[in-house]
């Protein structure tokens, strides 16, 4: 009997052996390969992603200038404060309460709120506060320091913030752009280069966020973005928006009205407005009264939130768009000024031609009556300009023809994008050539059956004015780098000759004409040569479609200044006025010669004013009181005034003078003088008559009677024009002498 | 001593050598003559032990030899009357006695080194490899955090060097000693008839026993006065050295396991003998363990008893009502609430990335750490995943750091190596010199090899997370010192077995 092991001991061992050193090391072995190898890429990536912390380094946005380096647009530092509540509950899961109270106090965030955001603990992003600047930074570093908390659960991501220092002004223009990159206006157009290229810092850290010791780090610096100059100057797009406005108000505009000035030898965009616009830095505010009315009423309605969402959002896009190059309008009259030109040059019409109207023309049996519904007679080139007379420019357009009315509707650029650099322009509306009837033809040459973008129409006006040239009109003037190198500069493209220099020139005497006609139109300037044509056009697709109870009007006027030598071409778009008058001789002129009137000073543009002009100034009423009545009658002389001395004049002085000093009124008026102790009511008052309707003239007589003076504002002097307000109230008694300002304004289509 | 004077050296050592005697009164001259190279020979029972001649550790007493015969028919007499008498209570208790009683040891002989066969190189180079390349990537694993837990990057790296050190020593001075010390009976004389003679057979109490009743008593000490880390209470502070007793009641376990299982080899298809003692061996292990809630120990040491027993041949019945025992209480233990523990477990094990800030962290992280290295890894110390990414990089997860550090191919030299070491252990457990060894030398080769592949496995996710260490690599310095005294056993056994 032996005690050695026996068969079936070592069998079984054999057995043992097979299984676990075998079969088990076997199967392990593949699972490690399989581990270590086949799945290796995949662990690696997972490895370098927790190992590697990427900081971005933010690229600095560009600045927008105006033309004159003026900030319309920044981006200053902040920093956003991110805690990772899964991180919090990994390693501070007893300080939690802490931090919350911490933070709260340091970023003046509510507690309640962090606490709710560290409870969903799958979270490893929640943005604490966004654009808090440094100072705050460095207090929540040293929170995180003082109590040695992780970095890897509380820390800053750099960000920053875009100001627009002149909130709305400009802002169709400039524009504003949101987290996504999508946006509006330059900021979106220009976004490429604005933003330019984020860094990166890539450093292998350990599981606490530190670096490892001996692990290398990457840096990759940011490429700040490029700046931008542009065209726009922000003077002149004030004095725009300014008188926008007014007009918006004064004449209830039920749509935005659009205004831009271009320079008509170079294409660059001067000012482009819409209004009302919206505040770049609040961009979700509803600037225009009527749609935020609309939505209060809505909410009042017990309308549900989504219908309230989705009207809010139909009225974001309306009020963020910009007018002047992505909504369409039916031209109206300022298109004549196209007819004409073509007519023309394709010498089918000279100056001499006479059209005759009959207040209705038949065109195949459709009748196409004029504004005026008397008809204006028989009227030359000019006159028919002048009188925006529509029979008359039916004949033109006939005698133009299809074939080459459309030639030149081509030529002018009316069927093709201008090529502004700003997003969004939309795409003219227009009877093609194939579907052309005399019909079409007839009511397309006065401008009321295509509908074309604002900015077709000023570069379509440029080409009339400048020789014949249509410009590619744009808004950037520079791309400058960081280092301040100019890395791209615009060009004036010139995109062809529409008419000849010839045509060019009669067609700047014709819209001379139409503005100084008969003693000057609403768009008149004393001191300045100014061309220009009104448009007053039938919104008769809405209308007919509906969308609108009664018929609509837009009242536009385009005018050229100088018209001698063009430089700037301006266009004012009125939609939808509601106050009564429709015509934009009488809307949208006065709007041309308010911003005219007080940019072309800035501009450097001075009045030459002619010796009639001259004696028609406006004086300043000097400071008298005090002096002897010669002395006075003398100073008053020299100003241009004349004296009416009350009271003895023998060793008396002046003691009261009406009107007061400083008050503006016309040259050849009369100042009162009291000598003396005169007491108040011992002065001299008068009983302000009702001039309304009046023409200057007559205005001016009817005060002078009353002894009062007259201070005419308005462009038109001309018969034609009548007063629509006085400044002082019919029937109220004041001092004798005092300025009653007389506004006169021409209401119809002429001009 | 008077016969030595005047003789010359050579003379002197030769009477020397001639009357030398050792311990059993053998002629040291007779056995150096048949024993210049020991030849080891099937030991038979019934053998003269002077006969035989040569050094024989284990036999059966000359009287019990000569007597087998007589014994094999004593003993049939015995069970014949015992069925007999079996109607009467008296006999059942003493038919319940005899089936519990196992037969008589073999006696137990002490071999001098000198004696003993040649020292095992393979087994040895394979464990100095490991145990040299364990030091060197524990030092680099623990880097990391031994520089933010202690302020010193080789604090965890030279306390384990120093454990090397007495390991290695312990390991090599085991080996020069006769692995049947284990199975002496401690009291070498018997009372006969009022005379104290020398004992004819091995039973009695011996080191097996005694070192087993030592690892309970220190496990029992845990239970008391145990430290806790990591929420487990498993660790004793004994004189300033911290160790943990269940690394020690492994080896106890298994070397009770292989005495009992030599001595009742005969009886081994009875329950009694056959099955039921070995339960109550895994049965007091297991109660400790749970004590200390120390699964992995527990499952180790129930396996290698299990594979012990499947090898002595045991009651195949006791087998299935086993199993069946252990489903059952299987069941009632997930039903008891600890079904979450598990359930996590098995989570991270089929989608290691589910919840991988969590519940799977440190299988996701181990994952991510043996992917990082591919083939051949982003060399020596260079892990990044040991920057606290990896959660126990110098324990349970060293393996990780090797293959991130190494690549698959340092990987795959580890798994390489340990079943070198388990293909040459279970060599030596075949070719061992008596069943004694052989149990032992099975024990603790599937020790180590279950270890080794159980950890490797979790590191690669083949199986769910276990929390065991790997031998001669993971921190812990009573692991590694037992890890080494067993290779020590192992050598010892190699040195008598037939190789």
């Amino acid at each position: 009997m032996s005690i050695k092991p026996t068969k079936s001991m070592r069998n079984r061992i054999v057995w043992v052996t097979i299984f676990s050193a075998f079969l088990f090391a076997g199967y392990v072995s593949v699972k490690l390969f399989d581990a270590g190898i086949v799945k290796s890429g995949d662990m690696q990536s997972m490895a370098n992603e927790q190992q590697q912390s990427s900081f971005t380094i933010k690229a600095h946005r560009g600045t927008i200038y105006d033309r004159n380096n003026k900030v319309l647009a920044q981006s200053t530092a902040a920093w956003d404060i991110i805690i990772a509540p899964s991180y919090i509950e990994l390693y501070e899961k007893d300080n939690r309460e802490f931090i919350c109270k911490g933070l709260s106090k340091i970023l003046d965030v509510e507690y309640e709120t962090l606490a709710k955001a560290c409870e969903d603990t799958s979270n490893g992003y929640y943005i604490a506060k966004k654009r808090v600047n440094r100072d705050v930074v460095e207090a929540v570093d040293s929170f995180i320091l003082k109590n040695n908390l992780k970095k890897t659960s509380i820390y800053a991501v750099e960000n920053s913030v875009r100001s627009y220092p002149n909130g709305s002004l400009a802002s169709s223009v400039i524009g504003f752009i949101n987290e996504n990159e999508e946006g509006y206006g330059i900021e979106a157009y220009y976004n490429e280069y604005l933003k330019g290229v984020d860094g990166r810092y890539i450093t292998v850290t350990d599981a606490d966020g530190d670096a490892m010791p001996y692990e290398h780090e990457a840096r990759y610096e940011a490429i700040d973005g490029n700046s931008l100059v542009l065209t726009i100057d922000e003077t002149l797009q004030y004095y725009l928006e300014k008188n926008l406005e007014t007009t918006v108000s004064q004449h209830k505009l039920e749509n935005r009205s659009t205004g831009i000035i271009m320079n008509a030898k170079t294409g660059a965009i001067v000012a482009m407005a819409t209004y009302p616009g919206f505040d770049p830095n609040d961009p979700s505010y509803v600037f225009f009264e009527k749609d935020r009315l609309t939505l209060a009423q809505m909410s009042d309605d017990g309308k549900t939130e989504d219908e309230i969402h989705e009207k809010r959002q139909e009225i974001w896009g309306r009020q963020w768009q910009n007018k002047a190059v992505s909504e369409l309008y039916i031209p109206g009259s300022v298109f004549k000024m196209f007819t004409c030109a073509a007519a023309l040059e394709e010498e089918v019409v000279s100056l001499d031609s006479t059209f005759t109207c009959m207040g209705v023309a038949d065109v195949a049996g459709t009748k196409i009556r004029c504004w005026n519904s008397g008809g204006h007679g028989t009227s030359t080139l000019t006159e028919a300009m002048i009188r925006s007379c529509n029979p008359a420019f039916i004949a033109i357009g006939q005698l133009l023809g299809e074939d080459k009315f459309s030639k030149y509707f081509e030529a002018f650029g009316f069927t093709e994008k201008t090529g502004i650099d700003l997003p969004g322009e939309a795409q003219s509306l227009y009877v093609p050539l194939e579907r052309m009837g005399i019909v079409e033809l007839s009511s397309s040459a006065f401008g009321q059956t295509n509908k074309v973008t604002p900015i077709q129409m000023v570069a379509a006006a440029a080409a009339v004015v400048n020789g014949g040239k249509l410009l590619t009109p744009y808004v950037v003037d520079k791309i400058i780098d960081s280092n301040g190198n100019v890395i791209k500069s615009a060009e004036t493209i010139v995109k062809r000759q529409v008419i000849s220099e010839e045509t060019s020139a009669t067609m700047r005497q014709i819209l001379e004409d139409v503005v100084t006609f008969n003693g000057g139109s609403n768009a008149y300037i004393s001191g300045y040569r100014i061309g220009g044509k009104s448009g007053t056009s039938e919104k008769i697709d809405d209308y007919n479609s509906g969308k609108t109870e009664e018929l609509r009007y837009v009242a536009t006027f385009c005018a050229v200044v100088p018209i001698n030598d063009p430089e700037y071409v301006m266009l004012v778009v009125c939609d939808e006025p509601t106050s009564g008058y429709i015509y934009g001789s009488a809307i949208a002129a006065p709007v041309v010669s308010a911003v005219f009137k007080e940019g072309l000073e800035y501009l450097n543009i001075y009045p030459e004013y002619t010796a009639e002009e001259l004696a028609q100034q406006d004086v300043t009423v000097p400071y008298v009181a005090g002096y002897n009545s010669i002395r006075a009658e003398g100073m008053l002389t020299a100003a241009g005034l004349k004296a009416e001395i009350i009271g003895s004049t023998d060793g008396t002085v002046v003691t009261g003078q009406v009107p007061i000093s400083g008050t503006v009124m016309p040259s050849g008026g009369t100042v009162l003088l009291y000598m003396g102790d005169i007491p108040l009511s011992d002065y001299r008052f008068s009983k302000v008559p009702n001039v309304i309707g009046m023409t200057v003239e007559e205005a001016n007589k009817a005060l002078t009677d009353a002894g009062l003076n007259i201070c005419v504002t308005g462009s038109a002097t001309g018969s034609e024009a009548k007063a629509v307000t006085q400044s002082i109230e019919a029937g109220l008694t004041v001092y004798r002498g005092s300025v009653v300002e007389v506004n006169f304004l021409i209401n119809d289509e002429t001009g | 001593m008077s016969q030595g004077k005047g003789l010359s050296y050579e003379q002197r050592k030769a009477l020397y050598e001639e009357n030398v005697r050792d311990r059993h009164g053998n002629k040291i001259a007779d056995n150096a003559k048949k024993a210049e190279r020991p030849k080891i020979e099937p030991i038979v029972f019934n053998k003269p032990r002077n006969e035989s001649g040569m050094t024989v550790s284990l036999s059966q007493s000359p009287k019990a030899s000569q007597n087998t015969e007589q014994t094999a028919k004593e003993n049939k007499t015995d069970n014949t009357a015992a069925r007999k008498r079996s109607v009467t209570p008296g006999g059942i208790i003493d038919g319940l006695i005899y089936s519990c009683k196992a037969p008589d040891a073999p006696t137990v002989t002490y071999t001098r080194m000198s004696s003993l066969g040649r020292f095992d190189m393979p087994l040895f180079t394979v464990v100095v490899i490991l145990l040299v390349m364990g030091v060197i990537m524990m030092s680099s694993a623990s880097y990391a955090y031994a520089l933010k837990d202690e302020g010193d990057s080789f604090a965890y790296a030279s306390r384990q060097l120093v454990a090397a050190i007495i390991g290695f020593a312990s390991m090599l001075f085991i080996s020069r000693l006769d692995y049947h010390l284990l199975i002496m009976p401690l009291r070498r004389k018997t009372w006969v008839k009022g005379r104290l003679v020398p004992k004819e057979n091995g039973n009695g109490v011996n080191m097996t026993h005694l070192f087993f009743l030592f690892c309970l008593f220190l496990m029992v000490l845990v239970v008391f006065m145990g430290e806790s880390v990591n929420d487990a209470k498993r660790w004793l502070v004994i004189f300033g050295v911290r160790f943990q007793p269940s690394e020690f009641l492994k080896l106890g376990a298994i070397l009770l396991t292989a005495y009992v299982l030599q001595r009742n080899y005969d009886k081994r298809s009875t329950m009694v003998c056959g099955f039921m003692k070995y339960i109550l061996i895994i049965g007091v292990c297991c109660f400790f363990c749970l004590l200390q809630r120390h699964m992995s120990a527990l499952v180790i040491l129930a396996v290698i008893i299990l594979a012990m027993m499947f090898v002595g041949g045991c009651n195949k019945y006791g087998f299935i009502i086993f199993i069946a025992l252990a489903l059952v209480g299987g069941a009632i233990f997930l039903a008891s609430g600890s079904w979450e523990y598990l359930n996590d477990r098995i989570q991270s094990w089929q989608k290691p990335f589910s919840d991988a800030r969590d519940t799977t962290y440190q299988t996701a992280q181990s994952l991510i750490t043996i992917g990082s290295g591919g083939w051949f890894g982003l060399g020596l110390g260079n892990s990044r995943q040991k920057y606290y990414y990896l959660p126990e990089s110098q324990n349970d997860f060293v393996f990780s750091i090797i293959c991130e550090e190494l690549g698959f191919f340092g990987g795959m030299v580890i798994i390489l190596l340990f079943v070198m070491f388990a293909v040459r252990g279970f060599t030596i457990a075949m070719r061992a010199r008596d069943r004694f060894g052989s149990f032992v030398a099975l024990g603790i080769t599937l020790q180590i090899t279950l270890q080794a592949l159980l950890n490797i496995g979790v590191a690669c996710n083949a199986i769910p997370n276990t929390g065991i260490s790997l031998p001669f690599f993971s921190y812990g310095r009573t692991a590694l010192v037992t890890q080494l005294v067993e290779a020590g056993i192992l050598l010892s056994i190699s040195r008598q077995a037939e190789t």
